[in-house]
């Protein structure tokens, strides 16, 4: 939620500025190698001013909507977890769920909300 | 350009970030292949990705000064709204003001500074280098001969300009192609004032417009409207009644056909007949009797002007002067106002005085027509002025020519391209490559005012402030900026601005200034000036001129009400919204009455060539009974001979047929006598307008203020209203069936039912709701080509339908905005074979675009047909019929599928807007409430026909109005169950 | 009956060759056909190619009219199949004799009609890509097709008829196959070793084959019927005045049927001129598909009359308005030609003279294509067209290049597979025209030898 500062109140979770970044990585420099590495790129680029190309992992399917800030109300603290998985624990951010309809559907029944097509397409 | 590239890429994957995709995408059939996410590197504060902000500022597509609230999502303008803190606009704004976004993102501007190469092109200049060439230019001519030429400009800018003026020893004047100097002038007569009073519309019992046009051209129509839908509207809310709003001009504008009757007195007589009115008043002692100086003056000077005295000149029989006459003093409480054809011929400032006596007598001047707020539009320069210039130019007077804002080299196709050529250097601070722009040496492009700085003063009291709500979508720099530079002063126009803003309100001044932002100006009721009848009154004389001689015809050249001068005419939007009267898009007319056209042989789209003693054009006819039988009509506005791709080269321009010289008054001559020849050649008009039939299934409904006010609640007047007896069960089981399939995927609680009323007593037909539809919506323009196949995609359709006498001639029409009904039991869902129509829990007729094969069924079914088919995909980069190149993609709304061809849509009631304010609910905790949502159309309707809301909320405005007596549903019988409650238009009279 | 006139030389035997000689080695004249035909077939893949690019812009569409040449062409061919069936199945279940000579080119007509018909609707929609959406599959996403939509309905009655209609072909080809076999040589001895399945004429196969057709044939024998009536119900059901009728159904299949017979009488006279079959289909053949024309064309007719009475009856001002707009409206002249050809055309065949007249056979039944083409043309474009519920919407329905492409491409597809198809296996029916002929005396035949 810090990093994704506005998926709680909007539908797009918004991807955290390079100053958002900093704003932890200034202090936390990384405990192995491989790790100072990385957070290096970040001070990098921060020193280049140049912003850093992020690569997109969760992609959802063209026309659909899908309001963050709805699904974080309903779900709750687990609500990132159930769809993006524990990134926390991930070393390299990998999809865990298909992100496809079928997907989205068979929740929308285990937790009986809304099915109806125009509430996502439109 | 190359930096604007960069950030518009930039933008593009910050949409991407979710629902953009599917708006920025054409076809995206499937995920988006990985793309890459760049962050910024600091978070703009005020804003969050997703979720839109608004900010105020002004609309300057035309001088009445309109307050906006600009929509802006990840930096990208995508909306533009009335603010309703302004006073003029009430929240308001009509077509044109809609399609400013279209001129901020158009395709055609000049992306950076041009000057005239040795080879007569233009090339690209930097921004300094350009500066340095100016600034040298205004050395050289050691301040002989400059000259500052300006749109109307009531504003710090033109504060600027004066200033610069001065100290480089030059002179700024304005120029608007339609002027007011007749409305000036006639004041001077009448009580000696120059300035232009406002008119009170709302307050006005019995409204009489001689010519003008108050709802489309005139001033400032918005404001106009919305005061003139109060006053005539007839509204449950007080007493049941309306005012009578009877229309004096030789054709039917917009305006016009909105009245409750139309006296079609010959163009220039309308002057007299004012007169003959204040005749009657004064000596049937039908108003307070005037105090005895004026007494004495005006029955010397309405002597020779009883009704029968006039009957012949204007056409209109003496019972009839004399019924009016009654009528408007009877009424207590009338407005006559002057404009158009009676303001734009030789006698057009008598013609006003002339109107101005008739409100004198009546006692309305003070009361209804309060001076003291003089309008912009009051201080620009009159015609005559320019004239002046352009003998100076043509004499080689003129070293040095700044344009900014104004195109007079369309408005004076020839006269002012010769003047121009006599001037030894031109400057253009235009956005597009107009024609003006085009004959200049140098263009320093100026941002776009939604792009700048600025503010407005559209009338005394209200100051109007402007600012960028998006980052410059070119390598483009404010004039005001330019100017500063150039006159040494240190600071931007902003600072300037500021500073200017100052001296009005010193004490924190930061506080003053952001309150300012937020409500988008300040806003004071400037006291009304007593004005008292100018001793020489009896020197007013509006003789008519003389008709046009044998052969010759009398030719109107009127303002068009999408594209007025011509401004318009480069943004898609306006061009493909059809003209409210003639309901022709993307190419102008001649309007022939049917009469005439029989003695010519003549059928609609057959080309007439009008050649008068100025210039000729061909125009094809249109053949109404909504024109004079012995004048011929002609809108401005098309045959741009540059001005960009939307413009250039289509039809032909009516200003060729006028003279470039000033008039008595030094207004311009709108009134002329041409030769009409037919050419022999013919086109298809490029209308929307349907067959002539109406089968009496109930599309429109009628009422005369009689029965209106007889009505009581649960009446229910009108044909198919009612379910007959043996379709009751069946009807009411169908549905309970709907009720039980709805349950299905419910919301928490009780389920809404999406609905509309719409008042046609209120709609006058100017169509914003159209335009404001195409934006929110992403709706495609197809172009002349499709358009004239019948392909366009408007959800959202004005049907104009004449009401004519007994002898056939229209006294006004009814407009009947057509949109998707929303039908309870819908005849397009059950035949779509793969469920993409279908009926919603609340209640509207789904359409999911990405589950579309395009079978078409639906639209086949459909009784109103409402529903567009993307026969192309207009979202096709360089496609033969894109819809949206670059920039104007920018302002594709992220919240709303870009449909694929192949694939049907329409209107869902802007569903996008539904689920927005249901999850703002959610995050509340809290249920939708009445006025949560707003339609697209119903914000902008500058008479507020529309409302949107619940019908199963008991409470709902909607509800209420549902109920009303007056309400129908169009084509009730055929048991379609709409949502859209058509209120029956209500018609006064006297 | 064809036995009473003791024809000469028309024995079993006489048969057998005379058919067989149809599989002769083609003339040029055939494959100039054959070659125009996938001529043809390629102008309507070309077309199709570009609708894909650019979209269905490219055909003569325009608001309000959203279905045009198109659906007519695929109305006009599933109306073509039906004759096919009727003759073969319900002749057969009535045993009128005659049936024999001309059941099979009729069944062959049938089947390859269908598969045409069946392209339209695939070629049709807006995103092509995406047919397979109308068939009900099941899928991750847990969506089916609207069983409502009498499009659906449609789907399934064409799947039907088309399978139903190849079996009972293929049943009716297997004696003759292994006639011609026991003929053929060289590859096509092969061929048909494989298609004729092993037939031997075994007492205990011809009694199975006869009980199976039967069976085939009864089963065949609604689907006549039930086929365009669902067809016909995607105009009925909808509410655009002129379609929407309860008349519908009955009407549809009479045209069809009369449609169809029109068809066979077209393809007919060339191939019994080509392949010299004047003994085999003769006059008499005609003349019974001419009074099944003229019995059909009545119907049609009345069915015109009934639709225009009740439009007027009804006293419902948007029926009458659609039907002036019919008959008087911008289109006049396509229902005029369609009055014509369907209504006044049929009747000359109350003339025996014009009946038994090949030639004016010919020409009137290519007239009742045509007609029966525009029937469709009108139902569908002009209602749509004139529809008087909103007087707000142009209707300016010009029918342009890829509309005429499309339908040329289904005509080349049409008959590159019946001439395929009449080259490669009797295209009359040997073992059923020899049921009716007098079997071989050998005394007789002796002496004729």
């Amino acid at each position: 939620m810090y990093c994704h500062y506005s998926a709680a109140v909007s539908s797009e979770p918004g991807i955290p500025s390079l100053q958002t970044c900093l704003g932890c990585h200034q202090v936390i420099g990384g405990s192995t190698p491989s790790h100072q590495a990385e957070i290096k790129k970040v001070r990098d680029a921060w020193r280049e001013r140049k912003a850093p190309e992020w690569i997109r992992i969760h992609a959802l399917p063209g026309f659909v909507r899908f309001p963050h800030m709805r699904h974080i109300k309903a779900l709750g603290t687990q609500a990132c977890v159930t769809c993006h998985g524990d990134v926390q624990k991930m070393t390299q951010v990998s999809q865990v769920s298909t992100l496809r309809m079928g997907w989205c559907v068979r929740c929308h029944i285990k937790n009986n909300v809304t099915r109806d097509c125009s509430v996502c397409h439109y | 350009m190359s930096n604007s590239v960069d950030r518009r890429r930039f933008l593009k994957v910050l949409g991407t970030a979710g629902a953009g995709a599917a708006a920025v995408s054409a076809c995206g059939i499937g995920p988006e292949p990985t793309e890459r996410l760049i962050p910024y590197l600091i978070q703009p504060e005020d804003q969050i990705p997703g979720t839109a902000t608004y900010y105020a500022t002004t609309c300057r597509e035309c001088a009445a000064g309109c307050g906006l609230r600009v929509r802006v999502r990840e930096g990208r303008a995508v909306k533009l709204e009335g603010n309703p803190d302004s006073p003029i606009n009430r929240g308001r704004l009509c077509a044109r003001g809609q399609a400013g976004l279209q001129g901020l993102y158009n395709p055609d501007r000049v992306a950076h500074p041009l000057v005239r190469n040795a080879r007569g092109t233009f090339e690209a200049i930097d921004w300094d280098g350009a500066i340095q060439r100016l600034a040298a230019k205004v050395r050289e001519s050691q301040g002989k001969g400059i000259v500052f030429l300006t749109g109307a400009e009531q504003s710090s800018f033109g504060d600027v300009v004066d200033e610069w003026m001065r100290q480089v020893g030059g002179r700024h004047q304005s120029y608007e192609a339609f002027g007011f100097e007749a409305l000036r002038a006639g004041n001077r007569m009448a009580f000696g004032t120059g300035t232009l009073p406002r008119y009170d519309f709302a307050n006005a019992k019995y409204i009489l417009s001689f010519g003008a046009d108050f709802l489309d051209t005139w001033l400032s129509p918005v404001e106009f409207q919305n005061g003139f839908s109060r006053a005539h509207a007839f509204d449950a809310g007080r007493p049941a009644s309306m005012s009578k709003f009877v229309y004096v001009g030789p054709r039917l504008s917009l305006t016009g056909m909105n009245a409750d009757e139309w006296i079609a007195a010959r163009p220039g007589s309308e002057g007299m007949l004012a007169l003959a009115m204040a005749q009657v008043i004064l000596t049937q002692h039908l108003a307070r009797l005037p105090t005895p100086p004026d007494a004495s003056r005006l029955s010397s000077l309405l002597a020779g002007y009883s009704p029968r005295a006039v009957a012949t000149a204007t056409g209109i029989e003496e019972s009839v002067i004399v019924r009016l006459a009654r009528e408007f003093a009877s009424s207590a409480g009338g407005l006559a106002v002057a404009g158009g054809m009676a303001t734009q011929g030789p006698n057009g400032a008598q013609n006003v005085a002339a109107v101005n006596i008739l409100n004198y007598t009546a006692g309305s001047v003070g009361t209804l027509v309060k001076f003291g707020a003089d309008l912009a539009l009051g201080s620009t320069n009159a015609f005559g002025d320019l004239t002046a210039l352009m003998a100076e130019m043509t004499a080689g007077k003129v070293a040095l020519l700044f344009v900014h804002g104004t195109n007079p080299a369309h408005s004076l196709p020839g006269a002012f391209q010769q003047a121009l050529g006599k001037v030894a250097y031109k400057v253009s601070f235009a956005s597009y490559l107009d024609e003006t722009a085009s004959a200049c040496d140098l263009i320093l492009p100026d941002h776009h005012p939604l792009e700048q700085w600025g503010d407005s003063r559209p009338r005394a009291g209200v100051t109007a402030l402007q600012q960028p709500v998006v980052q410059p979508v070119f390598d483009t720099r404010p004039t005001g900026d330019v100017i500063l530079k150039l006159s040494g002063k240190t600071g931007t126009f902003q600072d300037y601005l500021q500073a200017k803003w100052r001296t009005r309100h010193a004490a924190n001044f930061d506080q003053y200034w952001m309150e300012s932002l937020e409500q988008g100006g300040i806003y004071a009721e400037p006291p009304a000036r007593p004005v008292r009848l100018a001793a020489d009154v009896s020197k007013i004389s509006p003789a008519p001129p003389a008709t046009a001689p044998e052969q010759n015809q009398d030719v109107i050249v009127f303002p068009h009400a999408n594209l007025h001068d011509g401004r318009g005419a480069n943004k898609p939007w306006l061009q493909e919204l059809p003209d409210a009267v003639s309901k022709i898009a993307w190419h102008s007319w001649v309007e022939v009455h049917p009469d005439t056209a029989a003695k010519w042989g003549l059928a609609t789209g057959d080309f007439l060539v009008l050649e008068s003693q100025f210039g000729g054009e061909k125009f094809p006819a249109w053949i109404t009974r909504s024109v004079r039988p012995d004048v011929l009509a002609v809108p401005t506005g098309q045959g741009h001979t540059a001005y960009g791709r939307y413009a250039k080269d289509r039809s032909a321009n009516a200003f060729a047929l006028l003279g470039a010289q000033a008039n008595a008054y030094g207004g311009r001559n709108f009134l002329v006598a041409a030769q009409a020849k037919k050419t022999g050649e013919h086109r298809k008009i490029v209308t929307t307008e349907g067959g002539p039939r109406e089968l009496g299934l109930g599309t429109t409904e009628v009422l005369p203020l009689a029965k209106a006010k007889a009505l009581h609640p649960g009446d229910h007047p009108f044909h198919y209203e009612e379910t007959p007896e043996y379709a009751k069960d069946a009807v009411e089981w169908w549905g309970e069936r709907q009720h039980e399939k709805a349950e299905l995927g419910n919301y928490k609680g009780e389920q809404p039912r999406w609905g509309l009323a719409i008042d046609l007593a209120k709609c006058t037909g100017c169509s914003a709701c159209v335009t404001a539809c195409y934006a929110e919506n992403n709706v495609a323009t197809v172009g002349e080509e499709l358009m004239q196949r019948g392909r366009e995609m408007a959800w959202l359709r004005l049907e104009r339908y004449w009401r004519t006498d007994e002898s056939g001639n229209p006294q006004g029409a009814v407009n009947q905005p057509m949109l998707c009904q929303q039908c309870g039991s819908a005849p397009c869902e059950p035949v779509c074979p793969v469920y993409a129509a279908y009926h919603t829990p609340d209640g509207l007729n789904g359409q999911v675009y990405n589950r579309c094969v395009g079978t078409r069924y639906c639209s086949n079914n459909c009784p109103y047909k409402v529903r567009t088919f993307n026969w192309y995909n207009y979202a096709e980069r360089d496609g033969q019929f894109e819809a949206f190149p670059e920039p104007l993609s920018m302002l594709l709304n992220p919240d709303v599928t870009v449909r694929e061809k192949g694939v049907m849509e329409k209107c869902t009631f802007c569903v996008q807007r539904i689920r927005g304010a249901q999850n703002q609910a959610r995050l509340e905790n809290r249920n939708v409430r009445d006025g949560d949502i707003v339609t697209a159309c119903q914000q902008t309707c500058p008479s507020e026909a529309i409302v949107f809301g619940d019908l199963n909320d008991r409470n709902s405005r909607v509800f209420e109005l549902a109920g009303n007596p007056r309400g129908y549903h169009v084509l009730a019988g055929l048991n379609t169950k709409p949502a859209v409650t058509y209120l029956a238009r209500v018609v006064s009279h006297g | 009956m064809a036995e009473p006139q003791a024809q000469s030389r028309l024995t079993y035997d006489y048969v057998t060759r005379t058919i067989a000689r149809t599989l002769g080695t083609p003339t040029r004249g055939y494959f100039v056909l054959l070659g125009s035909a996938v001529a043809l077939l390629g102008v309507g893949i070309i077309t199709l190619l570009y609708l894909i690019r650019y979209g269905l812009g490219l055909a003569g569409y325009s608001h309000p009219v959203y279905w045009a040449v198109f659906i007519t062409c695929f109305v006009f061919w599933v109306g073509i199949a039906h004759s096919g069936t009727l003759i073969s199945a319900i002749l057969f279940l009535f045993r009128s004799g005659w049936r024999t000579a001309v059941y099979r080119t009729a069944e062959a007509m049938t089947v390859f009609a269908v598969m045409t018909a069946g392209l339209f609707p695939l070629i049709h929609i807006g995103r092509q890509w995406y047919f397979y959406w109308l068939i009900p599959y099941p899928n991750e996403r847990g969506l089916w097709p609207n069983f409502k939509s009498p499009l659906i309905w449609d789907e399934f009655a064409i799947g039907t008829y088309f399978t139903v209609s190849t079996v009972f072909l293929i049943m009716g080809l297997i004696p003759d196959i292994a006639a011609v076999r026991d003929l053929a040589t060289g590859w096509r001895k092969k061929l048909y070793a494989i298609t004729s399945i092993g037939w031997t004429g075994a007492n205990e196969q011809w009694r199975h084959y006869t009980r199976g057709y039967l069976y085939l044939a009864a089963l065949a024998t609604p689907l006549v019927l039930s086929v365009h009536s669902v067809v016909s119900w995607d105009f009925a059901m909808a509410i655009v005045p002129g379609w929407h009728a309860t008349l519908f159904a009955p009407y549809f299949v009479a045209g069809a049927i009369y449609s169809g017979v029109g068809m066979v009488i077209t393809l007919l006279v060339p191939i019994r001129k080509l392949f010299g079959l004047e003994e085999i289909i003769t006059v008499h053949h005609f003349e019974n598909l001419a009074k099944l024309c003229l019995l059909t064309g009545s119907i049609v007719s009345f069915s015109y009359l009934t639709e225009n009475f009740v439009a007027w009856f009804s006293g419902n001002p948007a029926e009458r308005a659609a039907f002036w707009y019919r008959a008087f409206g911008p289109y006049w002249w396509a229902s005029w030609t369609m009055n014509i050809c369907n209504g006044l055309l049929p009747w000359l065949l109350w003339s025996k003279k014009v009946r038994t007249n090949i030639t004016a056979l010919f020409v009137i039944s290519i007239f009742v294509n045509i007609g029966m083409w525009f029937e469709r043309y009108v139902i569908i474009v002009v209602s749509l067209a004139g529809e008087p519920y909103t007087t707000w919407t142009n209707a300016v329905y010009n029918p342009t290049w890829a509309d005429w492409g499309i339908m040329a491409g289904s005509f080349g597809w049409f008959f590159m597979w019946f001439l395929l198809f009449v080259k490669n296996f009797p295209a009359v029916s040997i073992s059923e025209v020899k049921e009716v002929l007098a079997p071989p005396r050998s005394k007789v035949s002796k002496a004729r030898a």
